[in-house]
């Protein structure tokens, strides 16, 4: 296979067993989950609802669907345009990198898996913002999203979701902290492990405020704090993230979060992913170095606005 | 089994839809879709720049030459597909076939790109993944 990609088959397996004796070990006797990870994937955060209850493939199934999903997709299918460059000659197509593959029909796991509803008072702010955002998405720099302006990746969270391309992160370790560094883009996060409790409520930070402890062979890390422009699916500063990372093999950890926001969901929710080793490195992506796409977008948008003003000049001078 | 497998095949399809779209940036709004284009020019500068690499090169009018700027992906994944700093130096000529910018200027995104005697520039397979 082109994509020569590493197969976690038995991720699913091991969930809840024991880790074996021979897990690489930090001096100090804690797990050693450091290296380089990747967490690209095949498996969409929710399950599709053809799937029903059905929380994990057979050995049969997750071959043919890998077989399925590992063939180039479109430019249009993966750009959401067809003015996008040819993914398989100017980009990275899925088809040609590494996977972090596990039997799970979605990331989201138990019966559901789907992120619940949410409460009304998030589907009334959506709303409104969604309206006040209406037909200004191009106004200025700032009504661009965070991610564009290369402030904070989607993927670097918490939680840390695969980004959909460089899906690439560093992990770092002493006794006293745990540092993770995201390729995607380029942000590292650093988790006192001393038991120290959160920074006060007014200290807000683009990726909240992370603290770990080990909990047996996991590390565990909780995070508040966030900003009131953090973007979780809708959920902002109440944003709460608990991280578990198990290291299960030589290969893999494997990764789980649970994510709550009152004012959010109608319930808590989690989810499960492998990280599966790579070779590296990391390569820095200077997000901001030469962003030309940022202003060429609102260029064209300027552009439109222009065409259109004539347009309407030009049909008022001339009625058809 | 056969009906297994077509439900199976009903649900792919429904998945690989759900794919993430990985632009940096909105590109439906950066390039016309309504003004796709070929350029044949010479490399004068490849920029391993982030987000995304720009390549310019000069393509010889009837009048004068012009220079374009083209559009690719992210030199990380570029390096991971096999790219070497050596793959695209100035002098060499290649054809575009691309769509321009929607500000009308001397920018595309390039959607193929091959040597002016049809060689695929960019390694794609044979040089792709990054196993361990």
């Amino acid at each position: 296979m082109v994509g020569r990609c590493l197969v976690s088959m038995g991720l699913a397996a091991a969930v809840g067993a024991a880790p074996p004796p021979t897990l690489p070990r930090t001096p100090d006797g804690h797990p050693d989950l450091q290296g380089f990870w990747t967490n690209a994937t095949i498996t969409p955060l929710e399950r599709p609802r053809e799937l029903g209850a059905k929380e994990f493939y057979t050995q049969e199934e997750a071959a043919e669907y890998r077989k399925r999903a590992l063939v180039p997709l479109s430019t249009a299918e993966r750009g959401g345009t067809e003015a996008h460059y040819e993914f398989t000659q100017f980009g990275l197509d899925r088809s040609q990198a590494q996977i972090a593959f596990s039997l799970r029909t979605s990331m989201i796991v138990g019966p559901d898996g789907r992120v619940p509803p949410l409460t009304p008072e998030a589907q009334q702010r959506n709303a409104e913002r969604a309206a006040r955002n209406k037909g200004h998405e191009f106004d200025g720099p700032e009504n661009r999203t965070i991610q564009e302006r290369c402030i904070v990746w989607g993927n670097e969270g918490p939680p840390m979701l695969p980004p959909g391309y460089n899906s690439f992160l560093q992990i770092v370790q002493t006794p006293a902290y745990v540092a993770i560094l995201q390729e995607m883009i380029h942000d590292v996060r650093t988790i006192p492990l001393d038991g120290r409790p959160h920074a006060p409520q007014s200290v807000r930070r683009w990726l909240g405020d992370s603290r770990g402890r080990w909990d047996g062979d996991t590390l565990v890390v909780d995070t508040t704090n966030f900003t009131d422009q953090t973007n979780f699916r809708g959920s902002r500063e109440h944003l709460h993230v608990v991280e578990r990372f198990t290291r299960v093999d030589e290969d893999t950890i494997r990764y789980e979060f649970t994510v709550d926001d009152p004012t959010t969901w109608t319930r808590p929710w989690s989810a499960e992913l492998p990280l599966v080793k790579d070779k590296g490195p990391i390569y820095e992506y200077a997000c901001h170095e030469a962003n030309y796409g940022f202003a060429n977008n609102l260029r064209g948008a300027r552009a439109k606005e222009k065409a259109d003003e004539d347009a309407a000049k030009k049909e008022k001078k001339d009625p058809k | 089994m056969l009906k297994r497998v077509a439900i199976g095949l009903t649900v792919f399809a429904v998945l690989l839809t759900a794919a993430p779209a990985p632009a940096h940036h909105a590109f439906s709004s950066e390039f016309d879709v309504e003004k796709p284009l070929q350029l044949q020019g010479v490399v004068t500068v490849m920029e391993w720049v982030n987000p995304h690499s720009w390549i310019h090169i000069d393509v010889k009018g009837s009048a004068s030459t012009v220079n374009w700027m083209v559009e690719g992906g992210s030199p990380n994944q570029l390096l991971r597909l096999g790219f070497t700093k050596n793959a695209l130096l100035p002098g060499m000529e290649i054809v575009v076939t691309g769509y321009q910018a929607k500000d009308g200027t001397n920018k595309a995104v390039g959607r193929e790109l091959t040597f002016a005697d049809g060689r695929r520039l960019f390694l794609s397979e044979s040089a792709a993944g990054t196993p361990k």
